[in-house]
């Protein structure tokens, strides 16, 4: 099986990801602010991180080391800011070609 | 009567105060000449300036989040801004006055007033109605960056046959025959005698 996305695909994935975010906006503010002040607010992180664990159970191959630094809740914390401030950045009409840019840079 | 313009995300909102160019056929709800902006940030202090300030705050705040996304050090220094970060959640900026004798304005931020802020100049950037002079126009890939790949593209061409020819000079180094000429004379004349 090849495993190699198409040009077109990427670029349908991430204008599917650029409209999405701009839906999801607010809830991911309310996710990154819920971890500035997590005595606060840490139900809403928790939940997220809860819930982001499952979808990784029941979708990722579980063998990979990457998947199993994703599972791992002490190290999972920083690719899950970083990610959903990627997102939170890309939600202007300019969108596409930001969220492009960061992934080729990344 | 000037014209207002305004940007807002979630708790951040930009005021742009300004004049049409009318010697440039603009229309009257338009602003070319900007004399005034304003940053407002919920439950933080207000940022306002002229144009010349505007352009050095906006990059700072594209290329300190560009920054910190790529997984470099993110840290923004310069004679009007400094960014850093606190931690992976809170960023400290530090606003200098270029008046004599004002302290600098420290505000700490979050996550979620960052993106809401570079949304707002993105809003900005974006706008039919605004028009900022390409010398103070936003660039979203910064030039360090640029500069990074570029740098990195470059080693990735020039790197592996420099090692190579380094590798291949340590390697043949240890085989190396020095011919000496005096050496030689005096073996030559040893076989003579014989």
């Amino acid at each position: 099986m090849n495993n190699n996305i198409k040009l077109e695909e990427f670029d349908a994935l991430i204008k599917i990801t650029v409209e999405m975010s701009r839906y999801l906006y607010p809830y991911m503010r309310e996710i990154l602010q819920s971890k500035e002040d997590p005595e606060q607010n840490s139900v809403i992180w928790n939940d997220f991180n809860h819930r982001f664990i499952e979808l990784i159970n029941e979708r990722f191959n579980l063998h990979s080391v990457r998947v199993k630094k994703l599972l791992n809740r002490t190290v999972n914390e920083e690719i899950l800011i970083k990610s959903l401030l990627t997102l939170s950045l890309c939600i202007s009409n300019r969108g596409y070609q930001k969220l492009k840019n960061f992934l080729f840079n990344y | 009567m000037q014209n207002r313009l305004l940007f807002h995300q979630s708790s951040v909102s930009l005021e742009i105060i300004g004049l049409p160019d009318f010697s440039n056929n603009e229309y009257e709800d338009q602003i070319s000449i900007i004399s005034q902006w304003k940053l407002t940030i919920i439950d933080k202090p207000l940022i306002e300036g002229k144009l010349e300030h505007l352009g050095p705050i906006m990059d700072a705040f594209y290329i300190y989040s560009n920054l910190l996304i790529n997984n470099e050090t993110p840290i923004y220094e310069s004679k009007l801004i400094d960014i850093k970060a606190d931690n992976l959640y809170i960023h400290n900026i530090v606003l200098k006055s270029s008046k004599p004798d004002v302290k600098p304005l420290i505000i700490k931020i979050g996550n979620s007033l960052l993106s809401d802020t570079i949304n707002c100049f993105d809003q900005l950037n974006e706008s039919s109605k605004v028009r900022i002079k390409k010398s103070s126009v936003i660039i979203n890939s910064p030039k360090k960056i640029r500069f990074g790949v570029n740098k990195i593209k470059f080693l990735n061409i020039f790197l592996p046959p420099i090692i190579a020819i380094c590798s291949l000079i340590l390697f043949s180094s240890t085989f190396i025959y020095f011919y000496n000429p005096i050496e030689d004379k005096e073996k030559n004349q040893l076989i003579n005698t014989k």
